[in-house]
This record gives C-alpha cells, structure tokens and sequence, in this order.
C-alpha cells in the first residue's frame, strides 16, 4: 500500500471509530458558525448608521431622537445573541480539541483496543502519528472556521470598523482561536494518553482548559499599557494632552500629535459636520504653526474615543497564538513518549 | 540473530514482575524456552501470570527482574523489532467494535508492512465470516476467528495468544483451535497460548506450562507429562503416607481422593489425564501456599 493510500486508511478509519466525536465537534461547529453569520446579518439588518452608533458610544442605548429604536434594536441584538454567540465561540476551540484529543489514546486504552493496534504496529509513534494528523488536520479546519467567522462577527459588534476596541476580544478571533483549538488538542491527547479512561480525561481536561483560559485572560490583561486601562469609550480632553515634556511645537504636526497620543492606543475623532476620522486623518486637519495639537484636536474634532491599537491587537494576537501554539503543539509531542511506555490492557 | 532450529521462539530467563512496588509479583523468577515450531499452552488459574507473561513478550510490560527474548531479540529493548515477529491475538474484546471485519483488514495493512490480507481474506470466507459485518454483530467465536485471522495474516512466525478461547463456546473452541493448529503445522510457526481450561487445548499442543501465583509448576513435552504421571485412588486421606513422588492430593469427581504421582511404573494406579496432571499441580501449589504467600503479600 502507497504511502498516500496508507494515510488516506488510515485518517478513514480514524475518523470512523472517532465518529461521535467527530460529527459532534463538526456540527457544533457549524451551528456556531452559522449563529455567527446570523446574529452579524441581523446586526447589519438593522441599518444603524454611524451617527447612532457613535451616540450610543457616548450615551449609551439610551440615545435619544431618531437614533432611539434603531439602536436599541442593535444594542439588543449586540449584548444577547451577540455576546452569547461570541462565549460559545470563546469555548468552542477548546471543546473541539478536547473532544478529538481525548479519545484518540484514551477511549484505546479503555475499550482495551491497544492490545490490537500496538501488537500489529511495530512502532507506537508510527501509529499514534497515523492517527493523530487527520484529527489535527480537522481541528485546524474547525479552528479556522470558528477563527474567520468569530472575527465577522466581532468586526460587525465594535461598530464595523468605527472603533478598533477589538483588542479586549482579540483572543476570540483570527489565528489565536486556532491556537487555542491546538492546546485543547493536545491537552486531551496527553491526559487522555496518561488516564486511559475518557469520561475521566474530558473532565480533567476541561478543568486544565478552564484554567488555561483563565489564565490567558490575565496574561492578556498584563500586557495592556497602563495607559490604556478604563479608557475604552469617549475620551476626555486630558487624554490627548501631555502631561510632560517641553510645550509642543507645531512645525512637525505628526511628532506632535505622537507626543500627545498614546502610540499603543487608536482614537477616534468626529468633526464638526459629524464625520468620524481616524487618528492620521484626524492630525491632517491640525492647521500648520498649531502650538497645541492637543488642545486643538479637542477643540475643533472631537475626540469620541480611544483604545488600544490595531498594531497592539496584533501583536497580543501574535504572543497568544505563538504562546497557545507552542503549549499545544509541545502537548502533543509529549504524548509519543507517553504512548511508547503506556500499558494497554 | 538468525534463527536457526536450535534457537527457541521465546524464552523467559528468572523472569519476575510486580505491578506496584510493594505489590505481590505477579511472576516469580519463571525460567523456560518455547521450542520453535511447537504449540505451547500455558495453563492456569486466574491471575497466575499468563496474561503477564504473554504481554511481557509483547514488550507491552517491563519485567521487574530477569530478561524474556522473542527470536533471540528483547522486546522492551527493542519493541519494533520484536513485534515484527509476533501474530498476537489479544482477548476477544479487544477489536473495534464499530469497525467492520474489512475495516480491520485495512487497519492491519496500514499498521503492518507485509500483512497479507488475502490470506485473511480466505480464511474468513472459509469460516463464513463477512467482511461488511460490524465487530460488534460478530458472535464470540467470529470475534476471536477474526482475531486469528489477523494475526495469522502477519505471517510472523510466533503467534501468542492470550485466553483466546475464554468466552467462546465448546464448538468455537474446537474450530478456533482445528484452525490455529492447521496454520501452525503448515507454516512451521511457534505459537504460545494461554487457557485456564486445560481439556481445550488437550488436543492441539504438544507442550504444557502450569502456572501459578506467577511460579512455573510443570513445564513439559504433553506426551512426556501424560506418560510420567500416573492417578491413584485412595479410600481415607490417612490410610497411606505420602511418598517423594506424590505431587498431591486432590478431590476428583464423586468426592473420590486422588493422588497424582510422578512416577512411569505402571503398577502404580492408572495413567493421569492431563486434567488431572494441572489439578494435581495446582493443588500442591496450594497446599505448598504459593497462593497464601501471595495473598499475604
């Protein structure tokens, strides 16, 4: 047999004997997927615009006059279904690699189906790798649909766009999910592997996963610029003044507005005539020869708000996926060694 | 190593195994070699050390002290190459019962180089077996057939087959075996089977091992036991003392003594069948309290 037929057998049969699991982590995922697209399409369906949406920034879904309806409606939808569908996704990756990853040694050793497998596979790892790729193969796929359609749906929860506050959910999207989907894996693979009994490992590994969880959310808390804590919404003319430093020239309007910007925060400034401009657009309209480029920009475009950057939400997404990934994919290369010295019964 | 017909297919050298440190040894310093080309059966009660003896040559335990070869090679040593001589037939629940008899060829073919599946094949349709049949809609005996058939397909020249008859039914048993006797003669393989039921395998092996709480009793040719041992019948435990050659008393039908002797005078009671032989040996195992130091331990 070829090696690509082999492997073909092999991901076959794995996926059958596998197949509760399998099918149930699939359709788990394609229903939160699905309820993803929905509650973004009902959100869009709403046709709030952006002048609502920067009033409910301000005050609230309490914002008066024509906005009032619309935005409560959207609100609505964005707390509830919204926020309930983003927690599912939040679990999701974990729950999808437990669920492959626990059995795949585990329900072995249990079902006593070992003694079979390891007496006709001369080498253990061989055959744990045999089984192991496809299940990782279909746990990146899940990941990754649960990764693109979370961050859908996000994008369209923070405003589609008109605020970058994404980084407080910035692990609930884009490559971290996948990340995370990896660690659940290999959490399942290797506590499955040293139980050998999986009800038992599930728990065990839903507690690890919990844990971790948790953990990543502080670790995602401590590296947030102190500047940054309790400034997500409108901001106050303070926050784009400096506090230190020699009076600001006007002659370089981009340094000055660094100087009195946070670089690892993104702002948001609406003008006069009620258009939102971004931080860049923003300081094109600092006339030449302003002293104060703070003063000015709260004068003249008010600033609406201010968070963390899109260059900090990458760069935390980069640490999460590289931390989570790491973990998970050294998860899973502890289980060889696990394997070749566990006893089947 | 090359084999040769003077090397033996499995050997077990002062062998001893404990499960946990302070536990009692599940193998007490067993010592024997399984000619190649023979069909050995190791008889015992439960929890004697045949499945530990058995999955020791698997490599799937590590012995406590002593050494165990399969083909000359240590299998904890090195597993791989150990295992790729070795058909193993583990206990019937050991298959996967959602996957279908073909399923289980496939897996065979992608987990062993060199698994001839048309030798399965054949055998199973002999037996009537289909290959559509889920595992678990397959009778005992199907199971354990499709177990043989997977492990004869291997062509490994050592089978070890640990309690295959156990759940089967007396015409299962006697199909099992006509069938695993019929590949070993005409392959020239070794095979090592483990039973508590000694009148299964009566018929099929040509040597016997009684084990018991993890010590060898009796490792022998079966013509050689059956010829070295002879049954006396006793009316009163009393009414004669032991001789050096008594094995041991033990109660056989109708509540009759019997004395199992090793001795070849034909003067001497009647000849022992080899039920008799293992009962009479595992009762003086008992009387010696080989199993009391184990439950003390």
């Amino acid at each position: 047999m070829g090696a690509l037929a082999g492997a073909v057998t092999s991901a076959r049969l794995t996926f059958k004997v596998h197949r509760f699991e399998v099918l149930a982590v699939s359709v788990g995922s394609l229903i939160v997927a699905a309820s993803a697209l929905i509650v973004t399409y009902r959100l869009n369906s709403v046709g709030v615009t952006t002048q609502c949406l920067l009033q409910w920034l301000s005050g609230g879904p309490d914002a008066a006059g024509a906005c009032k309806d619309p935005v409560s409606q959207w609100a609505g939808i964005n707390e509830s279904e919204g926020g309930k569908v983003l927690a599912a996704m939040a679990l999701l990756p974990y729950a999808i690699g437990l669920f492959l990853g626990v059995p795949l040694v585990g329900r072995e050793l249990e079902a006593r189906t070992a003694a079979t497998a390891w007496g006709l596979a001369g080498s253990r790892s061989r055959w744990l790798f045999g089984r192991l790729m496809p299940v990782l193969l279909l746990t990146l796929a899940l990941g990754a649909l649960t990764a693109v359609t979370a961050a859908i749906l996000d994008t369209t929860r923070t405003g589609d766009g008109l605020w970058s506050n994404l980084y407080q959910d910035a692990e609930l999207f884009g490559a971290p999910v996948v990340a995370h989907a990896i660690a659940g894996l290999g959490i399942g693979l290797v506590v499955g592997a040293v139980m050998g009994r999986t009800l038992p490992a599930l728990i065990v590994g839903a507690v690890v996963a919990i844990v971790l969880f948790n953990v990543g959310q502080q670790w995602h808390e401590s590296f947030l610029p102190e500047s940054a804590f309790g400034t997500q919404g409108p901001v106050t003319a303070i926050s784009v003044r400096p506090t230190t430093g020699p009076p600001l020239s006007g002659a370089d309007l981009a340094d000055a507005a660094a100087r009195v910007m946070d670089p690892d925060l993104d702002y948001r400034f609406q003008t006069a005539d009620g258009q939102l401009l971004t931080r860049e657009a923003a300081i094109a309209t600092v006339p030449a020869g302003t002293t104060d480029v703070g003063a000015w920009l709260v004068t003249n475009d008010t600033p609406v708000f201010e968070g963390p950057s899109a260059a900090l939400t990458s760069a935390w997404q980069l640490r999460e996926t590289l931390g989570f990934g790491l973990l998970g994919g050294l998860l899973i290369l502890l289980t060889f060694p696990v394997v070749e010295r566990a006893r089947p019964t | 190593m090359t084999d040769t017909p003077a090397d033996p297919a499995l050997t077990a050298d002062h062998l001893a195994k404990r499960y946990r440190t302070r536990g009692p040894l599940a193998l007490d310093g067993v010592t024997m070699s399984v000619p190649t080309g023979t069909i050995t059966a190791v008889v015992g009660p439960n929890g004697a050390g045949k499945s530990t003896l058995i999955r020791t040559w698997m490599g799937f335990e590590r012995p406590t002290s002593g050494r165990v070869t399969v083909t000359g090679i240590d299998p904890w040593q090195r597993r791989p190459q150990a295992l790729a001589h070795i058909g193993y037939v583990p206990q019937a629940a050991s298959l996967y019962r959602d996957l279908t008899v073909a399923d289980h060829l496939a897996l065979a073919v992608t987990l062993r180089r060199g698994f001839e599946r048309s030798v399965a094949v054949e055998r199973l349709k002999s037996l009537g077996i289909g290959p559509s049949k889920r595992a678990s809609e397959l009778s005992g005996g199907q199971q354990a057939q499709l177990g043989l058939a997977i492990a004869l397909a291997t062509r490994a020249p050592v089978l070890l087959l640990d309690e295959p008859l156990a759940s089967l039914d007396p015409l299962a048993r006697r199909e099992f075996l006509s069938v695993l006797v019929a590949a070993v003669r005409a392959d020239g393989h070794t095979a090592f089977l483990s039973s508590h039921i000694v009148t299964d395998v009566e018929e099929a092996c040509e040597r016997l091992v009684v084990l018991s709480a993890g010590h060898v009793l009796l490792d022998s040719d079966v013509a050689e036991a059956r010829a070295g041992h002879r049954i006396v019948t006793v009316l009163a435990p009393s009414a004669a003392p032991p001789t050096p050659w008594d094995v041991a008393t033990f109660t056989g039908p109708g509540e009759t003594r019997l004395v199992l002797s090793r001795t070849t005078d034909p003067t001497v009671g009647r000849p022992a069948s080899l039920e008799e032989i293992v009962l009479g040996y595992l009762s003086s195992a008992r009387a010696s309290g080989a199993d009391a130091a184990a439950w003390a331990a």
